[in-house]
């Protein structure tokens, strides 16, 4: 399986040079699964031998509307479109990169030069010859124009895309850039055909529900609102892949219509099962689990609690501090997500391992006394078990109760009991208010008229995608999903604009951490739970990845 | 003979002695008697609730999703919280919603009713069109759509639910306005030189109010049922417990904790039948039929 070792190429320009061995997506994907099944499979079963041929029926919640990963971030396009094209490097459950329509890549000028070196052996679907220009086209015409994660990371940063010659792209930034490798993959940035697309509005273009691309399947026939079936790309450049002949997607909308589905026997893989029904699979004995952070509309989400810091209550950090401390984030993981992720540990998820910070000595557990304690001295008394009020809190007049809303969408509504429950007993009440996402987007980004609230933040493999617009003071505005708790620090801002330029990975580390220590003393946000999916499938089945090529090398053996 | 045909016997006003038989009426049948024993019945739990039930219903401290058992005698909820206190203040909910709708709704019927039937004319006409313009209008789709723009709350609720329940009312208040207005002691009470304001609020409604009340018992059952139904949908006040509250929460554990669904939809069922044979018991004594 593993057949192609990344070439480097010594230059003799100073340089850094990533050499990756041959470990492809595959062997991880069977790794994964291998530890899943020691898990699930405690009698040691072996796990199925991949097979050729055969198909695979895939539930999906809602129609993607369009099948171009490179113009939209919406989940539900990502989700049926990311097998019909490539990025120029993949990434592998551990977020690190992998050879794909570049075959190798080497960094120079401390990181504001990226050589890539791409294959020479792909072709379109429709024939024609995968090469630079694409490349190029595909960057410049399409992903930073219409691809919002890529436009907002990638966009102020890059200087230029040259093509030397037809399979070698250089990146050239004017600061040295170190995440680049981690925005190259099949969702943040697919590489879409010059030939089709140019000339045309890529969002309207005819090709968008037509796909010619270079992955691993090719789309035979696209039935909106019903069903979406691929065939295997014959001439994929991956020898020996795809092992399915098909791969059909059927539009499923209910959650629980999914579960009986995949019961019943007529789809085999869910990317995601409803936390009540987990546990009743797990029992039955007939199905597989593959745990993950990574989906196609967004990866590695946390599950944060918002403070408007305009708000003269939550001026005083030791009062959000204290709401902090008053919050018992394993229920959360246990009552709300049944299980499915782990308990945030810090403000970036440990999904991206390169920048998560351990050991963050600020950061608040669950301490109810404490809580109390914090709120007495800041001025908040409590008489009997009632609400607590405002006796010589500063900025807020005395007799002012502890009083405040939580806006949320509706379907993080258990999160909103659980914190107007845990709060109630330190003594604060909790209004929740349940707003569809319009609405909510309205309230907290344009009017900034909330106290608190609940948004799944979606890290994404870096914090230049995810992470940063929650924290820098330029991102307070009517973006959607970017500083929502109106959060200024020009430390913190300037740690940011460090840990970006910072190459290296024990120095970046270092940057992130020293960056992450700067907002846990601040609590603007409290960061409750790292949500996973379970995705789930049938034992004969096998050979996933979690997510774009998700099917690149599945197979299932009958049964 | 022919010349007193049409004049039809002529009831006195209201007394004490007519609201007992009416008492013994509703009593003296056995859907009537199940209809006040379950609408009492729910009235009791409403006013005593939090005496009645054994934790807060939001409190979060139990076992997570056990059946019912001694010390949770409905069952928990996947955050640990009691259920059977959940449906108790739940009726609470119920019953201040359908209470404060059935005021407004028979305030405005029993004006819009009385005005139109005694004025006639322009009057008439133009209150009967506005009671049908109402009459036509989608009640749960506006309810929807007032609660998704302004945000789950019970006030809003009853606003919407009493401006748009109350043409039926205003009708079956008209009909008995335009024929109790013909009668004798109408015509007695006018030639005594009482004003028209005094013959309405003194002579005609007393009487005209009963068939209104009947079918009010009928009002309220849909009242409830919507309530309940907003919030299944996931449009309920989530600050307020209620049985649709309750009703939303089971749906995403229909398969794996039966009780969830089956208790506050239990709760429905009874407060509805309840209202709905009391209403209809009403209706058979009163004569408001329509």
């Amino acid at each position: 399986m593993a057949r192609r070792s990344a070439s480097a190429r010594l230059t003799a320009r100073p340089s850094r040079l990533i050499r990756r061995p041959a470990a492809t997506a595959i062997a991880a994907t069977l790794a994964l699964l291998a530890s899943a099944c020691a898990e699930q499979a405690p009698s040691g079963e072996p796990a199925a031998e991949p097979v050729k041929g055969g198909t695979l029926v895939v539930a999906i919640s809602e129609d993607p509307e369009l099948l171009n990963p490179a113009v939209t971030t919406s989940g539900a396009a990502h989700t049926a479109s990311e097998l019909l094209y490539n990025g120029l490097v993949g990434l592998n459950a551990q977020g690190e990169p992998q050879p794909e329509l570049a075959e190798s890549w080497q960094v120079d000028d401390d990181g504001a030069r990226y050589t890539f070196q791409l294959r020479d052996d792909v072709t379109w679907h429709d024939g024609e010859p995968f090469t630079s220009n694409d490349v190029k086209f595909a960057f410049e015409e399409v992903l930073l124009k219409y691809h919002s994660r890529t436009q907002a990371s990638l966009g102020e940063a890059l200087a230029a895309i040259e093509t030397p010659d037809e399979h070698t792209v250089v990146f050239t930034f004017d600061q040295p850039y170190g995440s680049l490798l981690q925005q190259l993959d099949v969702t943040e940035a697919p590489i879409v055909a010059k030939h089709v697309y140019q000339g045309g509005d890529p969002l309207e273009h005819p090709a968008n529900t037509k796909p010619i691309g270079t992955g691993p399947f090719t789309l035979e026939r696209y039935q909106p609102d019903a069903e979406i079936r691929f065939a295997a790309n014959e001439n994929y450049f991956k020898e020996d892949l795809p092992y399915l002949d098909t791969v059909v997607m059927r539009v499923i909308p209910d959650d629980a219509n999914q579960v009986v589905a995949l019961e019943s026997g007529e789809v085999q893989w869910l990317w995601g099962v409803p936390g009540p029904d987990l546990e009743r699979l797990r029992a039955d004995g007939r199905f597989e689990f593959l745990e993950t952070g990574v989906n196609p509309g967004g990866t590695n989400c946390i599950m944060t609690v918002t403070f408007n810091l305009d708000r003269p209550i939550f001026t005083d950090v030791d009062t959000r501090r204290a709401i902090a401390h008053a919050l018992d984030r394993q229920q959360y993981l246990d009552r709300v997500q049944f299980g499915q992720g782990k308990v945030a540990e810090a403000p970036i998820s440990s999904g991206i391992s390169f920048a998560h910070a351990e050991n963050l000595d600020d950061m608040p557990v669950h301490d109810p006394a404490r809580a109390e304690q914090l709120l007495d001295a800041a001025g908040w008394v409590r008489e009997g078990d009632g609400t607590r009020v405002a006796n010589g809190v500063d900025g807020v007049k005395d007799g002012t109760p502890l009083a405040f809303d939580f806006l949320h969408y509706p379907n993080f509504a258990d999160y909103g009991e659980l914190f107007r429950a845990q709060l109630r007993a330190i003594g604060a009440e909790v209004e929740l208010r349940p707003l569809e996402s319009t609405v909510f987007v309205e309230k907290v980004f344009t009017e900034r008229d909330f106290d608190t609230n609940v948004i799944s933040y979606c890290n994404g493999t870096d914090p230049e995608i995810g992470v940063k617009r929650m924290y820098l003071s330029s991102n307070i505005g009517p973006v959607p999903f970017s500083n929502a708790a109106g959060y200024r620090n020009p430390e913190v801002d300037r740690l940011f604009d460090e840990a970006r330029t910072t190459i290296g990975d024990d120095e970046r580390k270092a940057a992130y951490q020293r960056l992450q220590e700067a907002i846990v003393a601040d609590l603007p946000y409290v960061w409750l739970v790292e949500t996973t999916s379970t995705r789930v499938f049938p034992k004969r089945c096998g050979g996933f990845s979690h997510s774009g090529h998700f099917a690149e090398a599945a197979y299932c053996g009958t049964s | 003979m022919s010349a007193t045909a049409d004049v039809p016997f002529e009831p006195a006003a209201p007394g004490v002695g007519r609201r007992r038989g009416v008492l013994r009426g509703v009593l003296g049948t056995p859907s009537g008697l199940l209809g006040a024993a379950l609408t009492g019945t729910l009235v009791v739990v409403a006013v005593f609730a939090p005496a009645l039930a054994p934790y807060d219903p939001f409190a979060i401290d139990g076992p997570v999703l056990h059946p019912p058992s001694v010390a949770h005698p409905l069952g928990t909820d996947a955050l640990g919280r009691d259920l059977y206190s959940g449906v108790l203040y739940g009726t609470r909910t119920s019953l201040v919603v359908a209470g404060t709708v059935g005021v407004l709704v028979l305030l405005i019927g029993a004006l819009v009713g009385a005005v139109s039937g005694y004025a006639g004319r322009w009057a008439d006409d133009v209150l009967m069109r506005l009671t049908e313009a109402f009459q036509v209008l989608p009640r749960f789709f506006l309810a929807i759509v007032v609660i998704a723009f302004f945000g789950p709350g019970i006030d809003r609720l009853v606003l919407v639910l009493g401006f748009t329940s109350w043409p039926m009312l205003a009708r079956v208040v008209r009909a008995e306005v335009l024929s109790l207005k013909q009668r004798e002691f109408i015509a007695a009470a006018k030639a005594h030189g009482a004003s028209n304001v005094r013959v309405v609020v003194r002579e005609i409604l007393p009487n005209a109010l009963p068939a209104a009340i009947a079918l009010l018992g009928l009002v309220l059952a849909q009242v409830i049922l919507i309530e309940a139904s907003l919030g299944f949908i996931g449009l309920g006040d989530p600050n307020a417990m209620s049985w649709g509250y309750l009703a939303n929460e089971a749906q995403r554990f229909l398969r794996v904790a039966w009780w969830l669904p089956l208790f506050p939809g239990l709760a429905i069922l009874l407060a509805v039948l309840g209202l709905n044979l009391l209403g209809d018991a009403l209706t058979d004594i009163l004569g408001g039929r329509r």
